[in-house]
């Protein structure tokens, strides 16, 4: 089976300082990753790891330094103008914030209905009858459409949205940080939501998350990323309950306990993620490493291998 | 107690007529403890911290009753002046985003030298030595070094820990701590929270510690206050508001949030959204989300009631 989405060691590096003399930043530095039809992918990491900059391009709101991102077997980066119309239909994105990514002026109908506008050429009422029904999907009022962003709170506004997302079918949503933005009582509304969601319509999304909790209620395959580079990848529950690279144990044990009783060993970090502009030799992570073993991680960069049904990039599972 | 506030009320005149983000809150906090203060946007939970410093948005908001007693002082009674010796000396803040927090254009160490020098002036270069201290305390790695930065060459969680010294070099007796770690990355709030911990202990700091998130109250509190639409509906130890909330809305509060060992299903959301303070429901303004309301929660606000040893919530229906 072919992926939906395949990213094939993609990367995409930035130059720095006057006329790009500057060191290089490689904010994504060759990742393989597939997305399938239905299935929802998680992709976490601190900042600076790359998700976002990995999202742009899955967008095609920029273009790779090297690689390629293949969505339904085609080049992303490669559509005709023809074709690139139909890829905005197909994939889709929720941001983090609803208070910046809804037009303050435009009233929800067009705010709703603008994927459809510029990609079909549906009459006004058929589009009116669009909008009402992906309305009524989020479970807001198809009345609502002739109101302004404002009128609605922060969780309306998520799902003002996801509505403006789903109106046109799509095959993939990206979602950025869906529910990070919102209120605690909000935010099960609106996972269940999305959840609900594709089991109706049969989406796959891509989610980009740092509450691992969150992620642990949606996705169904999960990569972790440190310094532009996926360094775990597998199954969501055998990456929560079994997890192999260092960074990824730091990460879950990081998590915050649902309860006081939680016993949970916790590892804390030695220092920060270094930034990208300098990613120490070897393995990014062996500076912060709590199993360091050895010169092998300073010199040798290790590759993702698989584990169990995971793969890991680290020199404790090498071999 | 540190820390003893009684039946305080703030007010708000705006264009939609007047509100009471803070409506009769009461509570005490005890030397050495850190007291969790939970809540949603708009439930008063940051109104009420800046109330105990004295910092309300000025003039559209004031307090209309109440008590702060500050180490036995009332602080309330103290004139602008005296106000401006105790904050800073007997108690400080550090808010979410160390960004605004630091002054841009200071370096690193004239901003803590400023601080100490404010409560116990002295020669410039035994300050020095004890704002280096100070910022090694916090667990900055080479602290001379970093007393020349520039707020903007460092990092999220190293401003943090700048702002953390500058709020604890005058050794206070409690910290207000607003929403410290929401900014920063996952593994930078656990070295953080680490280190508040750590501080605590050498030190028997009390902390207020204003969050949204249970994950932080589990890991870090003591005891919790729940507040919604301005008022505190239950107070009690930590284990108790995780394992046996009084009040509905801790318990749907407390289930609603997703967690690592249970992945599977939906999640027991709440419906609807928190009320308006200009259009608050009468009696309980919960009662609109309330699986447990009945007519009576409709129509009168309940009262506090203790519900075990050192748990109370304001419910007429409480689970006891």
């Amino acid at each position: 089976m072919t992926a939906l989405l395949e990213l094939s060691r993609l990367a995409r590096h930035f130059t720095t300082g006057l006329a790009g003399r500057g060191p290089f930043v490689r904010a994504l530095d060759g990742v393989d990753l597939q997305v399938q039809a239905g299935e929802t992918h998680a992709v976490i990491g601190e900042s600076g790891c790359g998700k976002t900059t990995m999202a742009r391009l899955i967008l095609n709101l920029d273009r790779p330094t090297a690689g390629k991102a293949c969505f339904d077997d085609q080049d992303i980066h490669a559509l005709s103008a023809k074709r690139l119309r139909w890829f905005r239909r197909d994939v889709q994105a929720v941001f983090q914030d609803p208070w910046a990514s809804l037009n303050p002026r435009m009233r929800v109908r067009d705010t709703v209905a603008e994927a459809l506008i510029a990609t079909t050429s549906l009459s006004r009422k058929e589009i009116d009858a669009r909008v009402a029904r992906a309305l009524e999907e989020v479970e807001l009022r198809p009345d609502q459409m002739r109101n302004f962003p404002h009128e609605f709170s922060g969780g309306q506004r998520q799902r003002i949205a996801i509505a403006s997302a789903l109106i046109s079918n799509p095959r993939l949503i990206i979602l950025d940080e869906p529910v990070s933005a919102l209120d605690v009582s909000i935010r099960a509304q609106i996972m269940n939501l999305l959840k609900d969601l594709q089991r109706d319509r049969g989406m796959a999304f891509l989610l980009i998350a740092h509450d691992l909790a969150t992620t642990r209620f949606l996705a169904d395959q999960v990569s972790v990323m440190y310094l532009g580079r996926i360094v775990e990848t597998g199954p969501a529950e055998e990456v929560f309950a079994t997890p192999r690279h260092p960074y990824t144990r730091a990460l879950i044990s990081a998590a915050l306990p649902s309860d006081p009783d939680t016993d949970s060993a916790e590892i804390i970090l030695k220092g920060e993620s270094p930034s990208p502009l300098s990613v120490p030799q070897g393995c990014p992570f062996h500076p912060r490493c709590p199993c360091f073993i050895g010169s092998i991680c300073e010199t040798d960069r290790p590759e993702l291998q698989s584990s169990g049904r995971s793969q890991v990039s680290c020199h404790l599972h090498s071999r | 107690m540190v820390l003893d506030v009684s039946n305080l009320s703030v007010q708000i005149r705006g264009k939609a007529g007047v509100i009471h983000p803070v409506d009769d809150v009461s509570f005490s906090l005890r030397p050495g403890e850190t007291l969790g203060l939970v809540g949603e946007s708009g439930s008063g939970k940051s109104m009420t911290g800046l109330a105990l410093m004295r910092l309300l948005p000025q003039p559209a908001a004031r307090i209309t009753q109440g008590r702060i007693t500050l180490a036995g002082q009332d602080i309330l009674a103290f004139s602008d002046r005296q106000m401006r010796s105790v904050r800073g000396r007997d108690i400080s803040m550090i808010l979410q985003d160390p960004q605004t927090s630091l002054n841009p254009v200071w370096r690193i160490g004239a901003q803590v030298i400023e601080a100490l020098r404010l409560h116990a002036p002295g020669p410039s270069t035994a300050l020095r030595v004890r704002a280096v201290e100070l910022l090694r305390w916090l667990g900055i790695p080479a602290p001379e070094a970093r007393m020349r930065a520039f707020p903007h060459e460092l990092s999220g969680g190293m401003r943090q820990r700048v702002v953390g010294a500058i709020a604890l070099s005058s050794a206070p007796k409690v910290l207000i701590a607003d929403e410290p770690t929401t900014a920063l990355d996952v593994t930078i709030q656990a070295q953080f929270l680490r280190l508040l911990r750590d501080i605590q202990a050498e030190t028997g700091l009390s902390i207020l510690f204003i969050t949204h998130d249970f994950g932080v109250v589990a890991r870090l509190c003591h005891r919790v206050m729940v507040m919604y639409a301005g008022r505190v509906v239950e107070t009690g130890p930590v284990r108790r508001i995780f394992s046996a909330p009084a009040h509905p809305y801790t318990r749907a509060l407390v289930a609603s949030v997703p967690r690592l060992d249970t992945p599977e299903g939906r999640l027991p959301a709440i419906p609807g959204q928190p009320p308006a303070l200009w259009s608050l429901p009468s009696g309980c303004a919960f009662a609109p989300r309330c699986p447990l309301a009945d007519a009576r929660c409709h129509l009168k606000a309940p009262p506090t009631v203790v519900t075990a040893p050192g748990q109370s919530a304001a419910c007429w229906r409480p689970v006891a």
